[in-house]
């Protein structure tokens, strides 16, 4: 296992909501090699080294894909509502199109033009390389609509301890259980802390992510 | 790799009309849709300014005591900057304005357009050039003629001017507004007993810097291209006729439809505890939804396959496109260059006669490489090749007359579009979607009636 830095460049906005967690990313291509699909999650066992394990979940060392350079902006797409060509009619059913379920939209979007994004990690370097080459082509949301479209990965070998993959200048680079202690002045949230992040069932309190420790 | 990747060359050959939804303006001019881009700017050797020049600029002007303040603790080139902007509310600025500068929007819209115009520009000539037509506000009356060639006359750095506005704007248009509106009667106020003291000039170093650059946007790529027609092809497949609502005894449900024309709307959110596993049967009896994905009434069928994006080529987007394509002419044109503009007319109310309006198009000649990336799914060959197959599908029915933008009724968007990696298969993975759909139209169709897709329960009324 080896400490590494890796950059990730894009074409275009990120559509964001939370911060994306590399071994998330590394954790979806993980799965799609192993063909682990939704119907049979497990906890993944991912080439990156373990900080610690809470009920038989790993904690990796990462942190999370932060944006360098970026400029924050919106994206405002038009869901368009045009059909009833090829509907069935029902007696009095007249589609609303002004408010509800078939309502046009015009949906903003909240995306980061960074210049490159950028994570660290210890673990296999060959292993992680392909994952990322070859299963994650789009960074973020709303990748069916191009956003997030990756140039490429570039992956270094680095030089820092796994304590620096905990903290930095004094705030959390990922989610901890609470049972791991790095207490922070924020109130633990119930989320997800191992890939993939948003099962439900993988949920603890954890300190969240850039909460200052105290 | 565990996704194919279809690259298209497409070329307009017609303007393509695309209005930015973002923009809420007043004015009668509808802008092209933009979307920030980071563009490399070199550095160039900082040239020494004449500051007596300078001075002469300021007296001539007449400076309030507020803006002399200011004006002492920026550089050179921004008070070059400042100067040029200020020219350019004074001479265009009056009464009702003069072409994009009238209306309570005028400063936004100025504040866009002098960021365009300095990644277009690399001298002070060029920019005043480009901002006057962009702004569509003709030329300047004759008496600003020579407080102009004074500016570009003292603008030693040029490319550090066209950095300030591009990096300080905001900054670059207040100080500017505020010296216009305050010297309106105070010409000469800011006499030769102040001499201005400017901040050291920096450096010039290479950089990124942030445009807001025209694109078209992948969502409506992705719409046009290809859900649109996939969506009528497969009710032709399924032979589902197509009427009004009220006549077609035969159709789908409303919601069934929304699935495939727009990817629908969740009812309410719920996640039953089938969803993958019905997700799944879904997308393996209609592969288009595997490509497109959508929701039922209480799920998502999760991630969708395809993911388009669409750039166009010119100099601001260098740093992203491959080196092919750099070779291509118009990876050295500016995408403002590329803007033209379009005024139309048409009837009021009665009464009220003609109304004239005005939008952005693209030039005929702009092109645009689009990607489509496809990913497959894993351990299941067949559904991959029928996914590619409905991809194709769509595809090559879109290339049967292609446009992209909106107008395409009145000609607009017309493109020629160029299979760049044709993958070797096409026509037989197409021809094998629609086998697929043709021999199972019974069910399929039933299925979109019932609204149980078959998953043998009603998931979508």
């Amino acid at each position: 296992m080896t400490p590494l830095t890796i950059r990730c460049y894009t074409a275009n906005p990120v559509a964001w909501q939370e911060p994306i967690m590399i071994d998330g990313l590394i954790g979806y291509a993980h799965a799609k090699a192993n063909n682990i699909t939704p119907e049979k999650i497990r906890p993944l066992d991912l080439p990156i080294e373990r900080l610690d394990t809470v009920d038989d979940l790993p904690v990796y060392a990462c942190t999370a894909l932060e944006p360098i350079n970026g400029v924050e902006d919106r994206e405002q797409f038009q869901k368009m509502n045009r059909f009833g060509v090829f509907s069935k009619s029902k007696r009095g059913f007249k589609p609303n199109q002004s408010a509800g379920r078939y309502q046009g939209r015009s949906i903003p979007i909240r995306t980061i033009l960074a210049e490159y994004w950028e994570a660290r990690l210890i673990g296999n370097r060959t292993l992680i390389e392909n994952y990322l080459t070859d299963y994650i082509t789009h960074l973020g949301a709303r990748r069916g609509t191009g956003l997030g479209e990756i140039l490429r990965f570039e992956v270094d070998e680095d030089s820092f301890s796994i304590e620096d993959l905990i903290t930095r200048d004094g705030k959390l680079q990922r989610p901890i259980p609470v049972v791991l202690g790095y207490e922070t002045i924020d109130y633990p949230y119930f989320q997800g802390f191992t890939p993939p992040y948003w099962h439900g069932e993988f949920y603890a309190d954890c300190f969240p992510i850039y909460g200052e420790v105290k | 790799m565990m996704y194919t990747r279809q690259r298209i060359l497409a070329t307009l050959e017609s303007p393509m009309a695309s209005f930015d939804a973002t923009v809420v303006s007043d004015s009668n001019y509808l802008t092209f849709n933009r979307q920030k881009q980071l563009v490399r700017i070199e550095g160039k050797k900082t040239q020494k300014y004449d500051t007596e020049k300078l001075q002469n600029i300021a007296e001539s002007f007449g400076i309030d005591q507020t803006t002399s303040e200011i004006l002492n603790d920026i550089t050179p080139s921004q008070f070059i900057a400042v100067a040029i902007t200020r020219l350019f509310i004074k001479a265009f600025s009056r009464g009702d304005g003069m072409g994009l500068m009238s209306g309570v929007g005028r400063y936004n819209m100025l504040l866009g357009r002098m960021i365009a115009a300095s990644f277009q520009s690399e001298s002070i000539l060029d920019y005043w050039n480009a901002l006057c037509k962009s702004m569509l506000t003709g030329v300047q009356q004759s008496k600003f003629d020579a407080d102009f060639l004074k500016i570009a006359g003292a603008a030693a750095n040029p490319s550090a001017v066209m950095d300030a506005i591009r990096t300080q704007p905001e900054i670059v248009l207040t100080i500017a507004r505020h010296w216009a509106q305050n010297t309106k009667s105070d010409e000469g106020l800011f006499a030769q007993e102040r001499k201005l003291d400017f901040a050291p000039e920096p450096e010039s170093a290479d950089g990124m810097r942030i445009a807001e650059v025209p694109a078209y946007s992948g969502n409506a790529l992705r719409h046009v291209t290809v859900r649109r027609p996939g969506y009528l092809n497969a009710m032709n497949y399924l032979g589902i006729p197509s009427g009004l609502p009220q006549d077609n005894e035969s159709g789908i449900l409303p919601a069934v439809e929304a699935l495939f024309a727009n990817g629908g709307n969740l009812e309410k959110k719920d996640n039953g505890s089938n969803q993958f596993h019905d997700g799944t049967i879904i997308k393996n009896n209609y592969p288009i939804l595997n490509l497109l994905g959508g929701c039922t009434n209480n799920w998502d069928l999760g991630e969708s396959k395809l993911k388009p994006s669409i750039h166009l080529i010119c100099r601001e987007n260098r740093n992203i496109l491959d080196e092919s394509l750099l070779e291509l002419d118009n990876a050295s044109i500016s995408a403002f260059d590329m803007l033209d503009g379009i005024t139309q007319t048409r009837t009021a109310h009665k009464g009220v006669g003609q109304m004239i309006y005005n939008f952005e198009t693209l030039a005929k000649g702009s092109q645009f490489v689009i990607n489509f990336t496809i990913h497959h799914d894993v351990n299941n060959e067949k559904l991959t090749n029928l996914t590619l197959g409905s991809f194709y599908d769509a595809l090559q029915s879109w290339a049967e007359n292609p446009s992209l933008g909106g107008k395409a009724s009145e000609g607009f968007g017309q493109c020629n579009m160029q299979w760049v990696n044709p993958a070797a298969n096409v026509y037989d993975l197409s021809q094998a979607y629609r086998d697929y759909m043709t021999s199972n139209k019974d069910d399929l169709a039933a299925w979109l009636r019932d609204g149980t897709l078959g998953t043998g329960k009603k998931v979508i009324s």
